[in-house]
């Protein structure tokens, strides 16, 4: 199974390496299409950091090991109107300005105890409102697209398309419970 | 297929390939009729066209949800609970199929080959004679013409084809059927079964009876389906054929005879009376795609097209002879229409049974049949209302804090309490104020008036409400259910999806439309054995009363046709 996974990766970033070529001539483009967000490469890569620094890889799966990343900005590209997409994108750079502020340098560029105290800050609250907003807007967003992947809903779950079954009588130990 | 009138002519023309047409058409065909079955919406084939219906939560890119451009454009279908990136093709939108809402009234529609029978909650409770006779003791409404013994053998009937999982209760006022093993009810669940059974003479909590294939038998594996899997996304479509729909069942089943022919596309424009011959000789259709029309021909014409939209295929079939609407010498077609008051839930925790929870998943739950004016008029309301009742446990996360802390929580979540919920499923009494009717002005893109839609409900409705919270809140606290919480949605009416009448049956034709067989009082080849032939609404959910109702109507009609009386 786990080597079923690891090929199907494998065709994943094959693909995407024989595609990438063709778009280097646009410098900084998203890896997703959008219908509203102007996003480009860096703000996703960003994104993805905060992401892996809510939820970090270690034995089980991280943020970015699911791509929830970019089930947040799918999410808030179709599912939230202009409004929250705007607040969405100043929460977004008011973040990283946080991070300038308090190391002179981009969350990006940030080592991972840097990381670790801007959201810690923002968990806490102790940043500007629309930092907080951006911040909760995000993480609620990453949980449920981490929770919801298949390598954690699936693979760490084992979500059942179908159980065939039914037992109203069964003792909380033999059950292992789907998220 | 060539348009020469021999191709065009069948012995029976049934309108609508839901819930009730295809059992029309299955029974006709079976029968030796050559039929004709027009479908306004495209083609729906089994399996085939179920594209999410394999499809694991992280293959929908919103996890389910709608695009909020989708639902701000359509409102209504986005309140329905079925309704999602799953599902989405199979329902109408808004703004594809208006219409008028004098009141508000929350119309969910399933244009297609099948029609809602993919997305029903498959819920199969049968009608007593404490229903039947609810207008002619209570007073409201008129007489059913027919009693349970009437119907009781088309139930069965229908039952073993279509498969339904249930027990032998013994309760009068929810008959037995022919069952197949029921889904139990959980431990929460058989206590509180317990504890109303012991605290209440003529209340019961049951499994709820539903249509699906618990263990099925030789007639279902003739039809291609086979064991239900407990998936519970029903709503996809069900490529194991576990639940019983047209797409699934009576619509296979009908073309394997030969008999069949199938046209989707097809917007039945009106129902063509011949006022020499004085009665109907076919159907006016206009082609959804092309916008042509064409006329079919047959010997008898059943109107199935879903309650609501049979009425405005019959208020727009005029001639000299019906001015106002096919069979509309009493000014009542389109009036009289009602529906199920679904507005109050209720939820609780129990704490109790902490070291059993549940596994695997259920396509039913528990079931409380009408106790209320059952034998006697005994509160300030008339009629009375089932509920729902199931219990369950969820998962509950902490989601405080970040890093490899949350990371823990999150990958190991605590189990929650039990959790229970009931829902009312309120008996509406019919009215003349609540109608459809056509516009007067707006057409559709078919040329087709728009239906103007009058429903509401009353204080009748108001006086159930209080009384279920009451009940219900009084049942929970003697099972000792905490934190008891009643909400009223004050849903539109509508969003029951129960939506009945406006043809309605009665013996008399001054005051009904059709008689004890379905047929038009007036028109006698034309029968209504949808929603639309409803006299009152009881509180059962209704598809399998239009099951029986069909395969009864339709084998009358085969009958009639032998004797030469259509």
């Amino acid at each position: 199974m786990q080597r079923r996974t690891a090929v199907k990766y494998l065709f994943v970033v094959a693909a995407g390496s024989a595609i990438l070529p063709s778009c280097l001539y646009k410098k900084d483009k998203a890896s997703l299409v959008f219908n509203h967000l102007d996003i480009n490469a860096t703000q996703e890569k960003l994104l993805a950091e905060i992401a892996e620094t809510i939820i970090p890889a270690g034995a089980a799966p991280g943020a970015r090991d699911t791509y929830a990343h970019l089930f947040v900005l799918r999410m808030v590209d179709d599912c939230y109107d202009a409004e929250k997409q705007h607040a969405f994108l100043k929460g977004l750079n008011e973040t990283d300005g946080l991070a300038r502020k308090k190391f002179g340098t981009s969350f990006l560029q940030s080592h991972k105890q840097q990381r670790n105290e801007i959201v810690s800050l923002l968990e806490n609250k102790r940043a500007s409102e629309g930092a907080v907003d951006f911040y909760f807007m995000m993480k609620n967003l990453t949980i449920q697209g981490y929770l919801t992947s298949k390598p954690v809903l699936g693979n760490i779950f084992r979500y059942e398309l179908i159980p065939g079954r039914y037992n109203g009588f069964s003792p909380v130990n033999a059950v292992i419970h789907q998220a | 297929m060539d348009d020469s009138l021999k191709n065009r002519t069948f012995d029976v023309i049934v309108i609508g390939s839901g819930m009730s047409g295809g059992w029309v058409a299955k029974e006709c065909c079976e029968k030796g009729l050559t039929t004709l079955l027009l479908e306004r919406g495209r083609d729906v084939k089994h399996v085939k066209d179920y594209p999410t219906t394999g499809k694991m939560p992280w293959e929908f890119e919103h996890r389910g949800k709608m695009p909020i451009e989708v639902t701000k454009e359509n409102p209504v279908v986005s309140r329905c609970y079925a309704y999602g990136e799953a599902t989405d093709h199979f329902f109408v939108k808004d703004n594809e199929h208006p219409y008028v809402q004098e009141k508000p009234f929350d119309w969910i529609r399933g244009y297609q080959v099948g029609g809602r029978s993919l997305l029903w909650a498959r819920q199969t409770q049968r009608w007593s004679d404490y229903d039947f006779e609810g207008p002619a003791r209570d007073g409201f409404a008129v007489d059913w013409p027919i009693r349970y013994k009437d119907i009781a053998p088309w139930y069965s009937h229908v039952e073993k084809f279509a498969g339904i999982a249930g027990d032998k209760d013994g309760i009068p006022q929810l008959p037995d059927g022919e069952f197949l093993p029921a889904f139990p009810l959980n431990c929460v669940e058989k206590y509180f079964k317990e504890i109303v059974e012991k605290n209440y003479t003529g209340r019961n909590v049951i499994s709820g009876r539903c249509a699906h294939l618990s263990k099925p038998q030789p007639i279902h594996f003739e039809q291609g389906r086979v064991q239900c899997q407990n998936r519970t996304i029903c709503e996809r479509g069900c490529p194991f054929g576990g639940y019983f729909s047209s797409n699934a069942s009576t619509i296979p089943w009908a073309i394997k005879t030969g008999k069949l022919s199938l046209r989707p596309d097809s917007v039945v424009q009106s129902v063509i009376y011949d006022q020499d011959k004085g009665k109907a000789i076919g159907v006016r259709v206009i082609d959804r795609i092309k916008k042509n029309t064409i006329e079919y021909y047959a010997k008898v014409i059943f109107v199935n097209a879903g309650a609501l939209n049979t009425n405005l295929i019959l208020l727009s079939s005029k001639s000299g002879r019906f001015p106002n609407g096919l069979g509309n010498d009493n000014d009542l077609l389109g009036k009289y229409v009602a529906f199920h008051n679904y507005r109050v839930r209720i939820s609780a925790e129990y704490d109790g049974f902490n070291e059993l929870t549940t596994d695997g998943r259920r396509p039913t739950s528990g079931y409380m049949p009408r106790f209320r004016n059952v034998y006697r008029q005994e509160t300030d309301f008339l009629r009375g209302y089932a509920a729902g009742f199931g219990a369950y446990r969820t998962n509950e996360t902490n989601t405080e804090g970040f890093g490899l802390a949350l990371k823990q929580n999150l990958l190991n979540p605590k189990l929650g309490p039990w959790k229970v919920g009931s829902h009312m499923m309120g008996e509406t009494i019919p009215k003349i104020t609540n109608t459809v009717a056509l516009d007067e002005t707006k057409n559709d893109e078919w040329g087709m008036p728009l239906l103007k839609i009058s429903m509401d409900y009353d204080d009748n409705d108001e006086k159930m409400i209080r009384d279920y919270t009451e009940q219900l809140t009084e049942m929970f606290e003697k099972a000792g259910f905490t934190d008891i919480v009643a909400t009223d949605s004050k849903q539109a009416p509508g969003l029951d999806i129960h939506e009945m009448g406006g043809v309605r049956m009665g013996y008399d034709p001054k005051t009904s439309l059709l008689n004890k067989w379905h047929q038009l009082h007036a028109c006698k080849n034309v029968f209504v054995t949808d929603g639309a032939c409803m006299t009152s609404t009881s509180t059962q959910n209704p598809s399998l009363t239009y099951m029986a109702f069909s395969a009864r109507a339709a084998n009358y009609a085969v009958e009639e046709l032998k004797k030469g009386n259509l």
